[in-house]
């Protein structure tokens, strides 16, 4: 997430509306936008309906499988500060673009805490639905 | 489950500055939306 951040002014110039949904509580919404990302409005969903109704899974497997680990120590051996596992470490995320018509332009469930969308490939798909939001007679 | 192509299921959820942020509102306002879900924040 952190790495869509130096983004924000090309996403405001494209007309773009970044939120991020998450399912931890209020104030540990605050800090990560103070520490994190203070770019976008970050959602409360706790009750995690918005993530069933978007197809994003649960799994104990895929969430503490080797890779994840791995991942985790490469973090911690760089010094990132690990502040503990708030809620359910089991869910996983994923990312989507819904264009001005409300339609989903790209749908991406990670399969595991390490699988998400490059954000260069994000701003790829974003850059080519405003581009065709502009001159819809390219499609 | 919905994909590339179907109509985004509609939301409407507070925000951690207590504002209620509404998708359809968004929409109706003319922008692209990205939608992050985050995994715990720790």
């Amino acid at each position: 997430m952190a790495q869509l951040c130096p983004y924000d002014g090309e996403l405001k110039r494209l007309g773009l509306k970044v939120l991020l949904v998450t399912f931890s509580s209020k104030g540990f919404a605050h800090k990560f936008r103070e520490e994190v990302c203070s770019s976008f409005p970050v959602l409360i969903n706790r009750e995690r309906d918005l993530y069933r109704t978007y197809g994003l899974e649960s799994s104990l497997l895929r969430s503490w499988g080797w890779k994840n680990l791995w991942t985790y120590a490469k973090r911690l051996l760089s010094g990132q500060e690990w502040k503990g596992i708030q809620g359910d470490s089991t869910q996983l995320g994923g990312d989507f673009i819904i264009d001005r018509d409300g339609i989903v332009q790209l749908a991406y469930r990670s399969r595991d805490p390490t699988d998400r969308l490059p954000v260069e490939e994000l701003m790829e798909h974003l850059q080519e639905i405003s581009r065709r939001h502009k001159d819809p007679d390219s499609e | 489950m919905f994909g590339l192509g179907d109509a985004a299921p509609d939301f409407a959820l507070p925000s951690a500055d207590d504002d209620l942020v509404s998708l359809n509102e968004i929409l109706d306002e003319g922008h692209v939306v990205l939608l992050v879900f985050l995994r715990h924040l720790g």
